[in-house]
């Protein structure tokens, strides 16, 4: 016995560092369940996505099964929401729409942050270019963004992919002034003139010192963009400029129940519930975010 | 005051010059000749030939765009090419509903959303902040035609206080004006107010966290005064620049929420605009509303010195 205890004595202290991670990790875990934005935003956009993901699986109804002898059912064991007016699954359209929309805000969100990020780094890098991109910026930005979309799409045609450009136009001067802001107050930091002065380059400068200090605002703001990027595409989707109306999206279902509402709110008020239930996520997850940073970021 | 009043001007004028240069190139924004896209399928190659003389498409851009720039400062926005009627007109007859919706939102806004916002700063986290936060995350997280439709469920169909339909102009007379527009207003103004509300709120905590508020206190200065009189008017300038950045965000509402409430304003025209790609409405349109929104930041920029007396340009 006493052997073993002597053997056994190193292989405790080698195996010590892996408790100390986990305990790291779960510390963590346990900080960010604190952060109950965070938590709570998180939650709900895993729910809706794992819910897109599968929804093939899931759904049980062809989203564009066409059935006019199921009109307007109510909810039940077959149809878990009912019916539309055409007779098509509304539980199906719900999850087939949540892939739509998640999938052009993220896309949205991504792209504006990537082109704001190039921009907002140009229009920092010198007094000449600053002056051209901040005029060209405030031109668009004095634009009101939705009908700044509506236009662009009213003149490209209707297509989820027209829909992503459009918005990434309009949302991608809102990313790159964050980004000329903040290389601008960077740039004045003592731990950046260190490192010039210690004889970084240009690309080592920007990958190692820069980016990082800009990525948690940019993941704010990404947050934000989402978002509006989700409301925009509704809202093109609701006048009949967004991605045809043969694709199930939240803001078309909504749209060809405009003239049933009174008949049925239900048509309106469950796509309403899941885009506001998804922008909730999205918003909740943002101010958790903001919280986690302590970024000071407007919207 | 005259001199930065003067060159705040105009800086307003190329900010109006890239909005003009980018409205005018959305027409290249399109695949293919836009021409085509604007007649649709069932048009004859008549019709095309017109429709691109209309727009001038056989001239080069440079000289189009010249062009175009000089008869928009003539006030020559074009003839709708659906309507055959000159554009201004359209608008004109519409303007007037819209405008009266947005000053009509604005109003519940600032009114919401200023005494939110100084009852929220009052007790940082009690429950009126707390009231606050909800109220916040709610509004921004429901779009302003969702918003639409729970207002019209709950006050119309359900409890019948006021109607869905029927909008009535200002000149109707202020009480039916009021009844037929609370609606879409409320619709167009919540989200609105939350903004305002925050923006109220972390101004006020800055304000009362100051010298002079904490001298008033000491002073035995009542609250009222101190919120009213101290922080509020202290805390006046963010307040009323969020005010101004709100314009878009009305704008944009007001396209989706005029549909469902039946208010004949320029949302509606700009949706039956993009059935019919009538494209100098839509030009026009985005044009003016850009010009709305350069015009009310630049008299609130110039309204800071009225506000803050120690700000001299």
């Amino acid at each position: 016995m006493n052997d073993m205890s002597t053997t056994l004595e190193p292989m405790v202290v080698i195996a010590a560092p892996p408790p100390q991670r986990a305990m790291r990790i779960r510390f963590a875990f346990r900080g960010l369940l604190r952060n109950r934005p965070l938590a709570a935003g998180a939650a709900i956009l895993t729910a809706i996505l794992l819910l897109a993901i599968f929804a093939p699986l899931i759904a049980g109804h062809d989203p564009r099964a066409v059935s006019v002898g199921d009109r307007l059912l109510p909810w039940g064991a077959d149809h878990l929401l009912g019916t539309d007016m055409l007779g098509r699954d509304i539980f199906a359209r719900i999850l087939y729409g949540a892939r739509v929309s998640l999938l052009i805000g993220g896309c949205c969100a991504l792209l504006s942050c990537l082109f704001g990020t190039v921009i907002g780094m140009i229009s920092a890098s010198s007094r000449l270019s600053d002056a051209i991109v901040m005029r060209v910026l405030d031109g668009v930005m004095s634009m009101p963004a939705v009908l700044l979309a509506i236009a662009l799409m009213a003149i490209a045609g209707g297509s989820a992919t027209n829909v992503i450009v459009a918005v990434t136009i309009v949302e991608t001067p809102r990313c790159a002034r964050l980004i000329r802001g903040l290389m601008l107050s960077l740039r004045e930091r003592p731990y950046v003139e260190a490192a010039i002065a210690a004889g970084s380059g240009q690309i080592r400068l920007l990958t190692r010192h820069l980016l990082p200090s800009l990525m948690a605002p940019l993941a704010v703001q990404a947050t934000f963009i989402w978002a509006a990027s989700m409301l925009i595409e509704a809202a093109l989707s609701f006048i009949g400029a967004g991605v045809p109306p043969s694709t199930p999206t939240w803001g078309n279902m909504i749209a060809e129940a405009r003239s049933l509402w009174q008949v049925k709110p239900a048509l309106i008020f469950v796509p309403a519930a899941a885009l506001s239930l998804t922008i909730l996520g999205v918003n909740l997850l943002g101010e958790g975010l903001r919280q986690a940073f302590d970024v000071k970021a407007g919207r | 005051m005259i001199g930065y009043a003067l060159r705040r001007t105009l800086l307003a004028i190329p900010v109006m010059g890239v909005v003009a240069v980018i409205v005018f190139s959305l027409l290249y924004f399109a695949p293919g000749d836009p021409a085509l896209v604007i007649a649709g399928d069932t048009a004859s190659a008549e019709d095309i030939a017109r429709i691109r003389h209309s727009l001038h498409l056989d001239q080069d851009p440079a000289v189009r765009f010249a062009s175009w720039v000089w008869q928009l400062l003539h006030g020559d926005f074009g003839t709708s090419i659906y309507s055959g009627e000159p554009v201004l007109h359209l608008i004109g007859q519409r303007a007037g509903a819209t405008v009266g919706l947005m000053l009509l939102a604005t109003l519940f806004a600032v009114t919401i959303g200023i005494t939110l916002g100084i009852l929220a700063a009052r007790r940082k986290g009690g429950a009126w902040d707390r009231l606050l936060a909800g109220y916040g995350t709610l509004g921004f997280s429901l779009p302003p035609f969702v918003m639409a439709y729970i207002l019209a469920f709950v006050f119309a169909s359900t409890l019948h206080w006021l109607p869905v339909q029927g909008f009535q102009p200002i000149s109707a007379g202020p009480g039916p004006f009021l009844r037929t527009a609370i609606l879409p207003a409320l619709s167009l103004g919540i989200v609105f107010s939350a903004l305002i509300a925050n923006v109220t709120r972390a101004a006020m905590i800055e304000a009362m966290g100051q010298d002079y508020v904490r001298t008033a206190i000491a002073k035995g200065v009542g609250e009222r005064t101190i919120l009213f009189r101290h922080a509020l008017k202290n805390a006046a300038i963010p307040i009323v620049t969020v005010i101004g950045s709100g314009v878009p965000v009305l704008i944009g509402g007001t396209v989706v929420v005029e549909g469902i409430f039946v208010v004949p304003g320029i949302g509606g025209l700009m949706v039956d605009a993009i059935l019919h790609r009538d494209y100098p409405v839509i030009q026009a349109v985005v044009l003016l509303s850009s010009l709305v929104y350069v015009l009310t930041n630049l008299i609130i920029d110039l309204s800071y010195t009225l506000l803050d007396p120690r700000i001299r340009y």
